[in-house]
């Protein structure tokens, strides 16, 4: 039963697997040539640091590392579909605790040694032996990990945990005879090898180019010789070299693309979003009055969430419903039904009527709550994220209509979240925790183990520290299945909860702006081939080897 | 006697300002491992936070004292540590990478507006009265009284972008490797051409009116009337006579700011991605990144102070008067 559940849950992955082989056959008609490069900055992030070691902390180099070492499986941001890679099939058994993975033969180190089960196991041994390195926690979860011959790694978990895989199949995978007595918290690898599609062919800090591996496994591809990543200090610099043309791909923020890039070239300059999880209004659940529901629910009612999505991100968030699914997972993970009943409305009226049935009054255009005070709130807005200082201000005018006074606290980027973080706050937007489907958002704001004392840093996203055991069970429930039917009922009831309870108040899905040139750069994913989204920064390799010099 | 009196001072000066260079980043709420979570917005896993604070060693248990000590001890015996905005790399990898950047940018921009305000200023001084000699202090001042900025972009968007004469962005052609040649050094040129001219653009007026007032309330002094009865022609007035003694204030002003340019021009290494000192420098703060804060603020620490004390002893070699007060 459980074998079958397994299987199953294999073939709805890999059948990613030969769509893709179908968007190959087109490609490989066309008869792309090998040449031609592509200039990326995904982000601004300053001058580059030499430092190619995928573990390092920090994420200065984080947009260049996956073009060099690749993860056993590659994870669509769109839509969370999982695409195989270095491992080729797996499976769970005995009562899912056991995975085992098939890896790709006749994959080689860009320095033509074999890669093989060696690797992978010494990879995430090291993250057993250095914590620091450990982002994701993956050894809290497993008991072991071992090779089963040169193609084979077998992993033990402590119990069946659904959630797992996905964090623990993105790690980037290093070679074990250049790691291997280095300690890689420290270690900067300024010469990495790596199994993915490009190598490193010059640094400087103000431009790092890669060159195309030869002996890369999905020969052919890629196509394009070079890849180029200048080093920008900001989103101006950046949008101005996409309007050049001297940059070609990119992910950021700007309020308005259409006429600083996609004006300067229409045929060519295009603009697609990456979505993951929410904007989101973080409410200190344990601050009076603010601890009863109705208010919180009154709260999300007085928000023009439309006005928040034009004014605030430029009309690429749109409004979110409140149970937790973003709209590019409500055709896997919900129904248009569920979508409707958990919408999010704007009705100031029935606001305010809400408030007052909860005993508020209003005085002279001041809300007042049932114990007499004016119904106040402070709200802390980072000050260089531009759209939630937009966002921030928007919100105090619409909570101002309905008579409550919101002060707002302007402070950096760390302090900002430093003091979500303690639960040092009554009010702050923010952005949410995703992954491949709504759980990893529902669980992440909800659920205690995401919390921690207060005064202490949170150890995940629940920063108001909300509680509830309905959420503890639905979450063991969820870890404990691979059942995908079953999944989607849970989602289903803690969505209910979310939508209900409303902890945080999403407002607005979360879209980033993702801006690419098809003057000399061909074999993007088009509406009528989204074989992946076009993120640049989040698994870019799975685009940049389809891409080709016109 | 006199030097060695600055000397001691500047030296107590210099202790107090790397004490404060500790005391003041660290009242600063949250550390570098929030930082890094902020700056990804989301995309790192809310799990990675302690990840990265065992990988930086924030949170230790040492007390204020001990760290003091030892933050004293380091930075005397030049041990800067590993920057963590740069994680590993060590600081003074990263300021020798950007600091000369920055010497050269700005160095270069504050001796051409020294030089080109102080040489307008006289002109202006000289030539009082007419049209474009009163029109030129009044034309620069109303230029730098806008926000440096806003003409950085101004320049940047119409030189840079819509007449595509200067290039946008970074301080060479960055695929053409340096080399000690004349085509590097041109490059380096070009691309710094429109930085500097920004600089210069929204500086020089303080430089012109400086000069200007300066020589003229010097050209009404008994000296300069003795010296037009000596029947010297003008030229040799103003320049002998005038400008030298009108140039001790304006020399001074420059020594100081010469102390100034390790800071770096933030606003212009960010408007036109230039790789120097004062971009680092902001992102160690907002960053929370100790020990490059502490390495570039020591830098300008120092670089002030010795400008001051090279101010001090040039003075009274150019004006004996000081020695003897």
């Amino acid at each position: 039963m459980i074998g079958a559940v397994g299987l199953f849950a294999v073939a709805t992955l890999v059948g990613c697997g030969q769509a893709d082989a179908a968007s190959h056959a087109i490609i490989k008609r066309e008869g792309p040539k090998v040449g031609g490069s592509i200039t990326i900055n995904a982000s601004p992030h300053g001058p580059w640091a030499d430092v190619f070691n995928p573990y390092s902390p920090g994420e200065n180099q984080d947009d260049i590392v996956p073009d060099i070492y690749e993860p056993l499986v590659q994870w669509n941001g769109a839509n969370g579909d999982a695409k195989a890679w270095l491992a080729q099939s797996w499976g769970w058994s005995n009562n899912n605790t056991v995975l085992t993975l098939h890896l790709r033969k006749g994959v080689t180190w860009s320095n033509g040694k074999p890669f093989t089960s060696a690797d992978v196991v010494f990879t995430y041994d090291m993250l057993k032996q250095y914590p620091a390195i450990d982002g994701n926690a993956l050894w809290t979860y497993m008991k072991s990990i071992s090779a089963e011959g040169p193609d084979t790694v077998k992993v033990v978990l402590n119990k069946p945990n659904s959630t797992f895989f996905y964090y623990f199949s993105g790690t980037l995978i290093v070679p074990e005879f250049q790691f291997k007595g280095v300690n890689p918290v420290k270690f900067t690898d300024s010469h990495p090898i790596g199994t993915g599609p490009y190598m490193l062919q010059s640094f400087n800090s103000q431009q790092i180019a890669l060159v195309r591996n030869p002996h890369y496994w999905q020969a052919p591809m890629p196509y394009l010789e070079n890849v180029y990543y200048p080093s920008e200090t900001s989103n101006e610099s950046t949008i101005l070299g996409l309007a050049t043309g001297q940059i070609d791909w990119s992910t950021i923020f700007s309020p308005s693309l259409q006429t600083s890039f996609v004006n300067k070239d229409p045929k060519a300059y295009h603009i697609s979003t990456e979505s993951g999880g929410f904007d989101a209004l973080y409410l200190n659940v344990h601050h009076y009055p603010l601890t009863i529901p109705a208010v919180r629910q009154a709260l999300s009612l007085a928000l023009n969430r439309q006005a928040l999505s034009v004014i605030g991100e430029s009309g690429y968030s749109n409004p979110s419903a409140l149970n937790g699914v973003n709209n590019s997972m409500v055709a896997n993970w919900s129904t248009p039904a569920l979508q409707a009943r958990y919408a999010s409305k704007f009705a100031p009226a029935q606001a305010k009527q809400m408030l007052f049935k909860a005993g508020f009054k209003m005085k002279n255009g001041v809300m007042m709550t049932p114990k007499g005070q004016p119904f106040t709130l402070t709200m802390d807005v980072p000050a260089p994220f531009s759209d939630f200082v937009t966002m921030s201000s928007q919100i105090k005018q619409m909570l101002g209509a309905i008579g409550i006074q919101v002060n707002e606290e302007s402070t950096s980027a760390n302090e900002y979240l430093t003091r979500l973080e303690t639960g040092d706050f009554q009010t702050g937007i923010s952005w949410t925790p995703s992954g491949p489907n709504p759980f990893y958002t529902q669980n992440g704001l909800m659920n205690s183990a995401y919390a921690g004392p207060m005064g202490e840093s949170a150890s995940g996203l629940n920063y108001m520290r909300f509680s509830d055991p309905q959420v503890q069970t639905l979450a063991s429930e969820f870890y404990a299945t691979e059942n995908v039917a079953t999944q989607k009922q849970i989602i289903a009831k803690l969505g209910a909860i979310l939508a209900t309870q409303l902890p945080v108040i999403p407002l607005l899905n979360r879209n980033t702006p993702i801006e690419y040139s098809s003057k000399t750069i061909a074999g993007w994913p088009t509406a009528a081939n989204p074989y992946w989204n076009l993120s640049a920064d989040v698994g870019p390799i799975v685009v940049l080897t389809h891409l080709y010099q016109k | 006697m006199y030097i060695l009196k600055r000397i001691g001072f500047y030296l107590s000066i210099f202790w107090a300002a790397i004490t404060l260079n500790f005391i003041l980043p660290r009242l600063m709420p949250g550390n570098a491992a929030s930082a890094i979570m902020a700056r990804a917005q989301g995309q790192m896993n809310p799990q990675a936070l302690k990840a990265l604070e065992l990988a930086f060693g924030v949170n230790t248990s040492a007390s204020m004292w001990q760290q003091y000590w030892s933050y004293l001890g380091n930075t005397l015996t030049g041990h800067f540590g590993v920057s963590f905005t740069y994680f590993p790399e060590p600081v003074t990898e990263v300021i020798g990478s950007t600091l000369p950047w920055t010497l050269f940018l700005i160095g270069v921009a504050t001796i051409v507006s020294f030089v080109l305000g102080t040489g307008i200023g006289m002109f202006a001084a000289w030539r009082r009265g007419t049209a474009i000699a009163d029109a030129l202090p009044v034309g620069f001042t109303l230029i730098a009284s806008m926000p440096y900025f806003w003409v950085a972009l101004a320049l940047l968007y119409v030189f840079g972008f819509s007449l595509g004469w200067f290039p946008i962005a970074h301080s060479f052609n960055v695929s053409q490797p340096l080399g000690f040649n004349f085509s590097s050094l041109g490059d380096i040129f070009y691309y710094a051409a429109l930085p500097i001219l920004s600089i210069v653009v929204t500086s020089i007026g303080g430089w012109t009116l400086g000069m200007r007032n300066n020589l003229v309330s010097i050209l009404s002094e008994d000296y300069i009337t003795l010296a037009h009865m000596k029947g010297l022609p003008e030229r040799e007035v103003m320049v002998n006579y005038g400008a030298r003694n009108a140039m001790l204030p304006q020399i001074t002003s420059f020594a100081m700011s010469l102390g100034f340019v390790v800071g770096g021009a933030i606003l212009t290494e960010i408007v036109f991605s230039y790789p120097g000192i004062g971009y680092a420098l902001y992102q160690a703060v907002t960053n929370s990144d100790y020990p490059l804060m502490q390495a570039i603020f020591l830098i300008i620490v120092t670089a002030v102070l010795l400008a001051n004390l090279l101010v001090d002893i040039l003075y009274s070699r150019l004006d004996p008067r000081v020695t003897h007060s």
